[in-house]
């Protein structure tokens, strides 16, 4: 399909997803920092409430929302 | 020789004795039930004193807080649960057997994550929407999305009204329910959506309401 695809247009079709991909994840990677952003102005509203352990989430998912990109950016 | 006549001693007439101030503690408190409940419960009664909220004044208490109830969040479990599994479907419908594997193995990845934002961000929108109850207002914390949220409060002294209501079949068998408190102040209405025991936070509401009338009344408003 994509080689179809290719030859039609005479593009690399997968070259083009691979930019797709990669601006998703760069999308991502800020959303993940607005995340972590969020979670911190929240726990300061309401202190006391788990606000280690959500803060080490919101971290954690912000790190590997890049390491992700990082790896996309080699493997594909 | 003995004293005919001493005059008294002009001592300065001792202040009136004022009443003691009588701010009610939390064990005086007989219509709030015991301290129950932790940072995930729907319903933390008499929380301890390390949870906080921004505005608190320094005497001031927490008394309840309350959040939708758990079982609220069961859609979206389940939702994520199919999510998460979808992707083992793809070994029976090969629908990206064209593409390269490397793009296969980033579908999963890129799907994962969103499954994942996706459980996160509804986790949060439950855990911070949340209405704290104190001893001197009723504070409403919308956590719209993960880039919006509301907080507003009103005094108890301006509570009008207190509603609740038990509906569905779903709510009445696991008892919670809407809780509606119209206001004088600002905002004028706070809706307490599906949170657990809304018999017990609307009578709360009233006697926590009732309270600080009287203390208005006594003139001991802090």
């Amino acid at each position: 399909m994509p080689g179809a695809l290719n030859t039609i247009l005479g593009v690399n079709i997968l070259q083009i997803g691979r930019i797709f991909v990669l601006l998703g994840l760069a999308v991502y990677a800020v959303f993940a920092l607005v995340v972590v952003r969020q979670v911190k102005l929240m726990t300061e509203v309401v202190s006391g409430l788990m606000v280690g352990f959500l803060r080490l989430i919101a971290w954690l998912f912000f790190l590997f929302s890049i390491f992700i990109f990082i790896f996309t950016l080699l493997v594909l | 020789m003995p004293d005919l006549y001493s005059a008294k001693l002009n001592n300065p007439p001792s202040p009136p004795v004022s009443p003691p101030m009588e701010i009610k503690n939390e064990t005086e408190r007989d219509f709030l039930p015991p301290s129950r409940g932790g940072s995930l419960s729907s319903l933390i009664l008499r929380p301890r004193s390390e949870i906080h909220f921004d505005t608190q004044e320094p005497e001031e208490k927490i008394l309840m807080i309350v959040r939708a109830h758990w079982l609220t969040n069961f859609p979206w479990v389940i939702i994520a649960i199919i999510l998460f599994l979808a992707p083992m479907t793809l070994s029976f419908f090969p629908l990206l057997s064209s593409f390269p594997a490397n793009f296969r193995s980033m579908f999963v990845i890129v799907w994962y994550l969103v499954v994942l934002m996706y459980v996160f961000e509804r986790f949060l929108s439950w855990f911070f929407n949340m209405a704290i109850i104190t001893d001197e207002r009723v504070v409403d914390i919308d956590f719209i999305n993960l880039t919006t949220k509301k907080v507003s409060d009103a005094d108890l002294d301006k509570i009008q009204d207190v509603s609740f209501t038990n509906a569905g079949a779903i709510g009445t068998i696991f008892n919670f329910g809407d809780v509606l408190v119209q206001t004088a102040s600002e905002i004028t209405e706070f809706n307490f959506e599906n949170v657990p025991n809304p018999a017990l936070v609307a009578t709360v509401l009233q006697r926590l309401r009732t309270e600080e009338k009287i203390e208005a009344i006594e003139g001991r408003v802090r």
